[in-house]
């Protein structure tokens, strides 16, 4: 237990320390947050003094940051100067496609990765596995933004199977609950499939490293000797053992559901978390951004500390380090 | 009808066009935008889409009529009629038939209310400064309103209609100002138009229902959904899949036409639009503004920039035939864009012939002309968002290189391209601006030392010759000509070309009429049958 | 026999990395000799009748919509790509490694506070540090753009150095040096920095990829590589509007991308499986 208080407060101070380096980051750059108010007719002096008040953009640097801790702890990111609406809403409003999008991917990854990981092992420098390593790491060099051009093209308009963009069709209003999650369900599979394409080859390759080094330790062998089935030894004992550092990739999974899809919500007009962020920057909407940071830095310190926390309580060994 | 008709800056596209055997028109259209709407309430509301889904949502005392200038500048909305009392008070009789959507009358109280809260520059920051010659607003009575002016003009109809849309006073006097915007109103807004508040689904979609007691007819179109999707290339495939009805700029690029036969059903609406694209020169230097421009402060540089411009070709290569040419800041579809002069003609020898005289040699031989050791180079800005001002960008880029001319391509985010024009930080930017149709609204553009000013033009003749239009209580058109003829002369940007709006949408609607500033906004009157039945 | 020359050795042995460096060597002998022999890739032809043209015998991959031709900015795009990926990934792992050997040689209160700021750095992703800054800077010089991605990319070597390090420091002949009296920088430059050269080096060329990958990204974003120098990335971009009426404005970049981050995946992991069996 003392082991977790001091890996959890390392990971309390390591956010802090990355949101300040964040914050004195955004506010040196150049550039005015208030040029967006002023696109259809110029602000007088009056009115962005009056906003500048608003969004305290008059006050020192150091005050600036106490008030954006001081908000955040309390949940309160301060109003978009952009949308001019509470980041939270905003924040919130984004959440749940992201969510959505990131579990579906991880969720292939973790299945299906995991599963091809561990025929590759088992069929070692034969031809599957071979193929498999081929198609993964072709995979891991393509970009994502076109991979998924190229299954729009194919799959949304020569063939019209799925649809080309959004992630849901407006005017389901009456229809039943089946229809909505089919719905859905149609819009997710190609962003989905395009991120697990890019993305699987790391879990197969973490999966197919670890079920070796599991298959060389000597209870496997002693598993076979004692007349199990070859499905009891690799899946009971081989994989089993192999799980520990497999799961620590879980981890390293949380801070790419934050921005990491970026590319690929532009180029299905998916609205999450990475449009946000980027549509952020270049409106230079400081509160916005801070509270994007908030999230992202939140997504890398819970991942990794998860992912230690999974690995000492899988292997009592990892806490003695 | 038929006189309201002939008022209107109507383009009759679909008459032409035979229903599609077996294709009904939809009783529910969905428009694919590029923009994300959050608020359409009118004073809240920033964006273009957002104007244009309010004006379905909250009506004016008349809706705007063809012309900005005389008392017949707008045609009866809210009010069914205005008598003129002297030269500086007009009288508005409401429609007594007109309702809220949730079923309180409209009184003049409302109007009264909404007129004040616009005049307010703490409250309605872009419409207040348009309205600043109405000295007073006043009820007589419930179903009247009398609007005093400063001074006579030609504009007052125009200016008492044209800006302000009626809010309803019963329901958002007692929301504080500042509070509007996170208010249960803003989030479900009740007006007086066509179409009510149905839904939004932020960053997805909003969706109007139509009001089927409408005092002016109901609509047959029971649905308006504007579908929020960033990219063009999703929209049009969102389109040919079946996911949206309606495009509003399929073009450019021209090659999307040539996709629309994917869906059949689909037609090309096109309506000259009120924007003109044009290279805004920056006439001080952009480090201090104080200084005039070392290159571009000379007249006969400018000119000769824009005289080396292949327009006619730039325009039919980005827009095909969906474009016309612009010689001056006024819109070739405003009803004062025919007072324009011809656009000068490409004339590239001319335009070497004119750099040259102004001692522009390429003495280096590196094929950029230079001055003083000073090369003739410039930076030319560009919102990186908009594919059109892209692809123009790069097409002037290689003309002026071809006349020794070294522009650098500079994209950016539109935010950053607002902070950079604003304070005059830039040599030349690709704007392209959407004005009023009123050509006094220009003058923030054009005027000497005006907000909007930001290539610093100014010429006194020009300003008070359309000060001389704004004040003419008779014809407008003389003033207003020879401002155009003042402006094009001095060449304070090279005006480019005017792009239609170029729509794919559901053929089979009857009546389908376009109202050139705010499109959608007689929908509410399309039928389902088609042209002929 | 040199290092460097056992590293390729080992590569080449294996078929993988051999293709990789076969892929990788034509790559680079396209970005070199193309732009030599194919036309200018900002020349603009005929607008109205040159555009969008399909690929054919006067443009063997087509034309874009300023009629401008494909393969000269696929070619000019690739030499760029390369240059950007080598450069940063150099850069990146030359700061890690030096971050590294200095905390991991240092122990104590240096090792500690580098250390920790290498944790808050990890702590923020790197794409949201990439988008910020590159979105509020109108024009990117592209030494500035490898830089930026050189500054953003050596955390996690200067971890693995750290770590190997430390290892190192316990070992015999380190300790023999130290009680020959060596110094520390001699220690560290002449004993720990070949010994941890090879993870470095694998570090290294995976690092060419990925940073070859997000400078596409990037410039997709609009971010990265303005035009009109013309970028991978970019070019699918600008032709996204017609990918589906002419399609090889933006297969061919794609492709194009796809063939590099591989080979040069392929030489990484080869030399990588070289260094540790355990995991081939």
């Amino acid at each position: 237990m003392n082991w977790l208080a001091r890996r959890a407060l390392q990971a309390v101070i390591t956010a802090l320390m990355a949101l300040a380096l964040l914050f004195f980051l955004i506010r040196s750059l150049p550039g005015d947050p208030l040029a967006v108010l002023s696109e259809d007719r110029p602000l007088t002096s009056e009115q962005v003094r009056d906003l500048q008040r608003r969004y305290q953009l008059d006050q020192p640097l150091g005050a600036q940051f106490t008030a954006f801790m001081g908000g955040a702890v309390r949940g309160d990111f301060g109003t978009s100067i952009q949308y001019g609406r509470p980041v939270r809403q905003l924040v919130l409003e984004r959440l749940p496609r992201t969510l959505l999008l990131g579990a579906t991917v991880l969720l292939i990854n973790f299945t299906l990765g995991l599963w091809l990981g561990v025929q590759q092992a088992l069929h070692r420098g034969r031809p599957l596995d071979r193929i498999l390593t081929t198609l993964s790491l072709t995979g891991y060099a393509t970009p994502s933004f076109w991979l998924g051009l190229m299954l729009v093209l194919v799959f949304a308009v020569r063939l019209h199977w799925l649809p080309a963009a959004g992630s849901q069709d407006p005017g389901l209003d009456g229809a039943g609950v089946l229809t909505v999650v089919l719905d859905r369900l149609r819009h997710l599979i190609l962003p989905a499939l395009t991120l697990a394409a890019v993305s699987i080859a790391s879990s197969m390759r973490y999966q197919r490293a670890a079920m070796l080094e599991a298959l060389r330790q000597p209870y496997v062998a002693a598993a076979r000797a004692r007349g199990l089935t070859e499905g009891q030894v690799t899946w009971g004992h081989a994989w089993r053992s192999a799980l520990p550092s497999v799961l620590t990739l879980f981890g390293l999974w949380l801070p790419i559901l934050v921005v990491g899809a970026v590319f690929v919500e532009q180029v299905f007009a998916w609205q999450g978390l990475g449009s946000l962020t980027a549509g952020a920057a270049a409106a230079r909407d400081y509160p916005l951004l801070m509270g994007t940071a908030v999230l992202a830095t939140a997504a890398v310190v819970t991942g990794s500390l998860v992912s230690d926390v999974l690995h000492a309580l899988l292997d009592p060994r990892a806490r003695a380090e | 009808m038929l006189r309201r008709c002939g008022r209107l800056l109507l383009l009759m596209t679909a008459c032409s066009a035979a229903p599609v055997a077996g294709q009904a028109a939809p009783r529910r259209l969905v428009i694919a935008i590029g923009q994300t709407v959050t608020n359409v309430v009118p004073t809240l509301s920033r964006s273009a889409a957002a104007r244009e889904i309010s004006d379905l949502v909250f009506l004016r005392l008349g809706r705007y009529g063809g012309t900005s200038f005389g008392d017949r500048a707008a045609v009866p909305e809210l009010a069914k009629g205005w008598t003129r009392r002297d030269s500086v008070t007009l009288a508005f009789d409401l429609d007594p038939r007109a309702r809220w959507h949730d079923g309180t009358p409209v009184t003049s109280r409302d109007v009264v209310f909404s007129f004040n809260r616009a005049r307010d520059p703490k409250q309605a920051v872009s419409v207040a400064s348009l309205l600043v010659d109405i000295a007073a607003v006043e009820a007589e009575g419930d179903n009247r309103v009398v609007i005093r002016f400063d001074r006579p003009y030609g504009e007052q109809l125009y200016d008492a209609t044209y800006h302000v849309q009626i809010l309803p006073a019963h329901l958002v006097a007692s929301i504080p100002p500042d509070s509007l915007v996170s208010s249960a109103f803003s989030r479900a807004p009740v007006g007086s138009g066509p179409y009510r508040w149905d839904k939004l689904e932020p960053t997805e979609y909003l969706q109007l229902r139509s009001v089927p007691g409408f005092f002016l007819g109901a609509p047959a179109i029971e649905q308006m959904v504007w579908r929020f999707t960033t990219s063009q290339e999703s929209r049009l495939n969102l389109l040919l899949t079946g996911g949206a009805d309606v495009q509003e700029d399929i073009i450019p690029p021209t090659a999307n036409l040539s996709r629309l036969p994917e869906r059949p059903s689909l037609r090309v609406a096109h309506l000259p639009s009120m924007g003109v694209n044009y290279l805004l020169f920056n006439q001080r230097a952009p480090a201090d503004t104080s200084r005039p421009h070392p290159i571009l402060a000379d007249m006969d540089v400018r000119r000769a920039l824009t005289i080396g411009l292949d327009r006619a070709t730039m325009a039919k290569a980005v827009f095909g035939r969906y474009a016309s040419p612009a010689s001056s800041p006024a819109p070739p579809a405003a009803w004062f864009g025919a007072l324009a002069p011809q656009p000068v003609a490409f004339d590239p020898t001319q335009a070497a012939r004119l750099l040259a005289s102004r001692g522009w040699k390429d003495s280096d031989g590196d094929g950029v002309l230079d001055r003083n050791g000073i090369p003739l180079a410039l930076t030319l800005l560009v919102p990186s968002s908009s594919v059109s001002r892209m692809q123009v960008a790069l097409v002037v880029q290689e003309q002026w290189r071809q006349l020794g001319v070294k522009a650098e391509v500079v994209p950016l985010e539109i935010a950053q391209y607002l902070a950079r024009r604003k304070p005059g930080d830039f040599d030349v930017a690709i704007e392209s601006f959407t004005a009023d149709p009123s050509p006094w609204s220009l003058l923030d553009r054009w005027g000497c030392g005006a907000e909007a000013n930001y290539g610093r033009y100014c010429s006194r003749t020009a300003d008070s010759l359309l000060r001389a239009a704004h004040l003419a209580r008779r014809d407008p058109a003389p003033p207003i000509r020879a401002w155009l003829r003042t402006v094009a002369e001095d060449f304070p940007a090279a005006f480019l070309f005017a792009p239609d709006k170029v729509y794919a949408m559901p053929s089979g609607y009857g009546n389908v009429t376009w109202q050139v500033e705010s499109p959608w906004q007689m929908v509410w009157t399309w039928t389902l049958a088609g042209a002929g039945r | 026999m040199t290092p460097r020359r056992a590293a390729l050795h080992t590569v080449w042995r294996r078929p993988a990395g051999r293709a990789g460096l076969i892929a990788l060597a034509l790559l680079a002998l396209l970005a070199l000799i193309g732009p030599l022999v194919l036309p200018d890739p900002t020349a603009q032809g005929d607008l109205l009748n040159g555009a969008l043209l399909p690929p054919g015998p006067g443009h063997l991959l087509g034309t874009d919509q300023l009629s401008r031709d494909v393969l000269s900015r696929i070619v000019t795009g690739l030499r760029l790509s390369l240059i950007i990926g080598l450069a940063s990934a150099c850069l990146a792992v030359a700061l890690g490694a030096a971050v590294g050997l200095i905390a991991g040689s240092r122990a104590g209160m240096v090792d500690t506070v580098l250390m920790r700021i290498v944790d808050a750095l990890l702590a923020i992703p790197r794409l949201f540090v990439l988008l910020l800054v590159l979105a509020v800077w109108d024009r990117v010089p592209i030494p500035a753009l490898v830089l930026l991605l050189a500054l953003t990319g050596w955390y996690g070597t200067s971890r693995l150095v750290r770590a190997e390090t430390v290892r190192l420091r316990g070992e015999d002949f380190v300790r023999a040096a130290e009680a020959l009296g060596a110094g520390r920088l001699r220690i560290a430059l002449h004993h720990l920095l070949p010994n941890v050269a090879a993870p470095i080096l694998v570090a290294g060329t995976l690092g060419v990829g990925d940073v070859i990958l997000l400078e596409a990204g990037l410039t997709y974003l609009g971010l990265g590589i303005r035009p009109p120098t013309p970028s991978l990335g970019g070019m699918v971009l600008d032709s996204r509007s017609v990918f589906v009426t002419a399609p090889w404005t933006s297969i061919f970049p794609g492709l194009v991308i796809v063939l590099t981050v591989l080979s040069v995946n392929l030489v990484g992991d080869a030399l990588r499986d070289a260094l540790d069996p355990r995991s081939a």
